[in-house]
């Protein structure tokens, strides 16, 4: 280990465990699993509201508190999905197969401890295995300079427009332009140009991400999970089986454990694929490769410890893109990225060459999310701590409004951001619901400004030449994947016709 | 060129990678009023609510718009007097917090 990575891991210790920030990490990990559990709420949704209220923060502080959130309610949402058979997110969906049959068949303890106890087990290896890998993200990101950051952005936003796309290619990457283009109103990042503005002030600072990330999150879901009359809960009357034995059994599975987190964690490093394909992709896996089959959906605890194992690990998966190169993988990640905007940070080579203790802080406050998940999984949750699961949607929905409302106007006290909020929130429902892809919409928004500041500082260095963009072999390689993922699907297409 | 905009082209196929849950593919939960794709009263009633806030918390600020916000939801929604109140005040005190934590301009709009 070099001096340099030493120093830094010693940092990242003294990061996590001063004050605030250990608070932060607990308070973040509780709050992550209450906001998992309850269903219509999940990681997204507590992570925008919450996201304002880092601003008085340091930005290691608001990193912290955010992911631990995110890594809590990867373990919360599975506990609403074992005990009454809806997912608190669609990480956790997979979890619904041999959970729920469990709790039905008397062992909801059982389930609930090995929930916890794959949760924690999977998240922390596959945590340890980033921070292995971190050296060699290092020297690879810190090849990256201003026009292939440029181009890094663009297939970004290409990638989760094409890989991700919910309904089509086309709507994707409409999608992703849309938010690119909502983003050059106000004044222009390198020039003080105002751009569709209509000569009023009050458009000058442009359209706050943040207030587009609220509405497109938590309005629009709230508008949409209104029409659910009396919640999605029904009675747990008793919950039978023991913790103990669910940990048992998760440890005597430790290969299955590993196998299922390193999944996660390779499809969450994938841009466009996060929890919610890695628990289906996880307990597949482990269907095939299981002898009795039938087992699988009938309360089988392989099953569970799969799903939960890998959600967990697409944790550390998903931290990759957004660390290395400002390219979020999934809603959760893209509001994270936000924080990391609204605290002056800039991920990329920057932040791997001037805050490595940065990146090895998130690290390990994410080894103790997992240590504090499993103690509070074990001790609380399964215990007490299910009746959360049980909290209708119709007091949720005014209180996520009334955050996400006061958030937006603490963050700039521009009224601008509470129109954002609305529209974008009829935005985000319409979007959904014809299939154009909400995280494409996000990313091009998240990734707007910083796309035009280094479109435009590269042709400053270039004087005016777009040939700086394939330059050196790096940016070829780079243009090439751009033009590849978006020829993909013609080709995939144009193949399945000729085979048909 | 309609197949190419209507079709699912994903890469590794068509993954919703949304984080929130989609209730279609959980066991429906009782009491949904609208098909999947339509537009419930309750979701225009809803959405006119928060655009009432909103406009609301222009005018006077989000301060004392918040408690107005919720007394209403509670209204059209038809919760018992406790729930409201309980949600009301919930909702007041973490307006409060609001100002005097974060120091958020909502106590005032251009109004008032």
């Amino acid at each position: 280990m070099s001096p340099s990575i030493t120093t830094a891991l010693i940092e990242s210790v003294w990061i996590v465990f001063s004050w605030p920030a250990f608070g932060l990490l607990v308070a973040g990990v509780l709050s992550g699993i209450v906001l998992g559990a309850v269903p219509g709420v999940g990681s997204v949704i507590g992570m925008a509201v919450t996201l304002p209220l880092t601003i008085p923060l340091s930005g290691a502080e608001a990193l912290i508190f955010l992911t631990a959130i995110y890594s809590g309610a990867m373990y919360g949402s599975s506990v609403s999905a074992i005990l009454i058979n809806v997912p608190g997110t669609p990480a956790a969906a997979a979890s619904i197969y041999d959970g729920y049959p469990m709790t039905t068949q008397g062992k909801a303890k059982d389930a609930l401890g090995i929930s916890a106890t794959a949760s924690a087990l999977g998240g922390t290896t596959t945590m340890i295995a980033l921070f292995l890998v971190t050296p060699l993200v290092t020297s690879i990101v810190l090849l990256f300079e201003t026009p292939h950051i440029f181009l890094v952005t663009i297939l970004g936003i290409i990638m989760i427009a094409v890989i991700a796309a919910q309904g089509s290619t086309v709507k994707g990457i409409l999608a992703g332009a849309f938010g690119l283009l909502i983003m050059t109103v106000g004044t222009a990042p390198t020039t003080p140009t105002p751009r569709f503005t209509f000569d009023t002030y009050i458009l000058l600072n442009g359209f706050s991400f943040v207030a587009i990330l609220l509405g497109v999150f938590a309005i629009a879901e709230m508008i949409r999970i209104v029409d659910i009359e009396g919640g999605v809960a029904q009675e747990v009357t008793q919950l039978g089986g023991s913790v103990l034995r669910g940990v048992r059994t998760t440890v005597s599975n430790g290969l299955l454990m590993i196998r299922s987190a390193f999944i996660g964690m390779g499809i969450g490093s994938m841009p466009g694929a996060g929890g919610a394909v890695s628990n289906f992709i996880s307990y597949a896996f482990e269907i095939k490769r299981g002898d009795d089959d039938d087992s699988y959906g009938n309360g089988n605890p392989r099953g569970l410890i799969a799903a939960e194992s890998s959600n967990n690990g697409t944790v550390a998966g998903s931290l990759i893109p957004v660390l290395s190169f400002g390219i979020p993988g999934s809603p959760s990640t893209a509001i994270l990225l936000g924080a990391f905007l609204i605290h002056g940070i800039d991920p990329g080579p920057t932040l791997f060459e001037n805050s490595l203790e940065l990146v090895y802080a998130l690290i390990v406050s994410l080894i103790v999310s997992n240590v504090l998940i499993i103690v509070t999984g074990l001790v609380l949750i399964a215990p007490f701590g299910y009746r959360v699961s049980l909290i209708d949607t119709k007091y949720l929905v005014p209180i996520i409004v009334v955050l996400a409302s006061l958030g937006t106007i603490t963050l700039r006290s521009n009224p601008l951001d509470l129109l954002t909020i609305l529209v974008f929130g009829v935005i985000g429902l319409l979007m959904k619901r014809h299939d154009y892809s909400i995280i494409a919409l996000v990313l091009g928004a998240v990734l707007g400004t910083l796309s035009e500041r280094t479109l435009n500082r590269s042709l400053i260095l270039s004087d005016g030449s777009p040939s700086i963009f394939v330059s050196d072999p790096l940016a070829i390689v780079l243009a090439a994947l751009i033009v590849g993922v978006l020829v993909f699907p013609i080709v995939q297409r144009l193949s399945l016709r000729v085979r048909a | 060129l309609r197949r190419d905009i209507s079709d699912s082209g994903g890469a590794i196929g068509s993954t919703d990678i949304s984080e929130e849950i989609d209730r279609d593919d959980v066991d429906a939960p009782d009491g949904v009023s609208a098909e999947p794709g339509e537009t419930s009263r309750m979701q225009v009633v809803l959405t006119l609510l928060i655009g009432g806030y909103l406009l609301l918390s222009y005018l006077v600020g989000m301060y004392f718009a918040t408690p107005v916000f919720v007394v209403l939801y509670g209204v059209a929604y038809r919760l018992t007097w406790k729930e409201t109140l309980l949600l009301t005040a919930t909702a007041s005190i973490l307006a409060h917090l609001f100002l005097i934590v974060f120091n958020a301009p909502i106590a005032s709009g251009v109004l008032l």
